[in-house]
């Protein structure tokens, strides 16, 4: 299991992984023995997927997939929490700097705080206020990451896919490097 | 660099900058499943089908996707003696760094899973690889050889 330094991604990285490990545990039970099925679905899905073995499959399948997917989103979602308030924090820090620093002649607009932007509001613009900051190899993971994102909360039909889909750990493992680098 | 290279080159730059016309493409792609899986029932695997290892069957399913919208292809579920089943499903027609992809796996089996992706080489030509990870050290060219090599990992 990987090591995963900041706090939440690690709490939520431990759930997704717990839950995806359930998941393969039970899946591999059904195979040769599709009712097992029926002891994990509810109730009143019992015998609904499980007459087939094909169909019992088919269901496992999608099981593991629908996990997968939300995971993605929800390691993603924890990275924007944290990233988002690092942000704030940096800004309302660099914000005083400028109100009680700044000389002439910065200091004749009332509005100096203003020059610096504090209505990011998207990862996007989190992304273009990192990218000379972090490595072009994390990057571009960050970015795959954000499109994998965008094409699973959007319904897959505005971004394309990863051509290859990263596992659980080794998303956790990026995003936690970029939160370091962000911190470093 | 050579002028005639370099005005290839700027030939080829103009080419890829003009509109795509996506209903040729989607056209294209779906031409380029059914080429895959004639490929790997009536060449590849054709032997394994005759001694009645594997049944081929074509599934339709209906696809909608980003940038080629709504187009109907088809799935190839091989199955194979005590009720397991390969399926080769086409996921999308473009995708990051590639072409499209299908996803290649064993169904009930969580991880036995890997990513077949189409390289456009020209008009005319399309490259397969397969990629085990998303690591590019695990992409490779795919081929009957690397296709049973797989499967055979599976079957262990």
């Amino acid at each position: 299991m990987v090591t995963i330094n900041n706090q939440d991604l690690r709490d939520v990285y431990h759930y997704l992984a717990t839950i995806e490990n359930v998941i393969q545990k039970e899946i591999k039970l059904i195979n040769g023995n599709k009712f097992h099925l029926d002891k994990i679905v509810p109730e009143q899905l019992a015998k609904v997927y499980s007459q087939k073995e094909k169909t019992a499959l088919a269901f496992a399948d999608q099981i593991v997939r629908t996990s997968y997917e939300s995971s993605v989103v929800s390691l993603m979602s924890t990275f924007e929490r944290v990233v988002f308030a690092k942000y704030k924090t940096t800004f309302g820090t660099l914000k005083n700097v400028v109100k009680d620093n700044s000389p002439n002649p910065m200091d004749y607009y009332k509005s100096r705080e203003n020059f610096l932007n504090g209505n990011i509001d998207k990862l996007s613009g989190i992304i273009y206020l990192i990218e000379r900051q972090i490595s072009n190899g994390l990057l571009q993971k960050l970015k795959l990451l954000k499109d994998h994102r965008n094409y699973i909360a959007h319904g897959k039909r505005d971004v394309a896919p990863p051509a290859v889909e990263m596992k659980l750990a080794d998303i956790a493992k990026t995003l936690d490097e970029v939160i370091r680098e962000i911190e470093g | 660099m050579a002028l005639k290279q370099k005005l290839e080159k700027l030939k080829k730059l103009s080419e890829q900058n003009k509109q795509l016309d996506w209903d040729a493409y989607k056209e294209i792609w779906k031409n380029s499943i059914s080429e895959l899986q004639n490929t790997i029932m009536n060449k590849w695997f054709q032997d394994y089908e005759e001694n009645g290892l594997m049944i081929f069957s074509i599934v339709p399913v209906r696809r909608i996707e980003p940038y080629i919208g709504e187009y109907l292809t088809t799935t190839l579920e091989i199955t194979l003696t005590n009720n397991k089943f390969l399926i080769l499903e086409p996921v999308s027609g473009v995708s990051s760094e590639y072409d499209g992809k299908l996803d290649f796996y064993m169904s009930g089996n969580v991880y036995k899973r890997v990513s077949i992706l189409r390289k456009i080489v020209n008009d005319q030509k399309n490259e397969w690889i397969i990629a085990r990870s998303f690591d590019q050290k695990d992409h490779y060219k795919l081929d009957k050889e690397q296709l049973e090599k797989i499967i055979e990992e599976w079957l262990q």
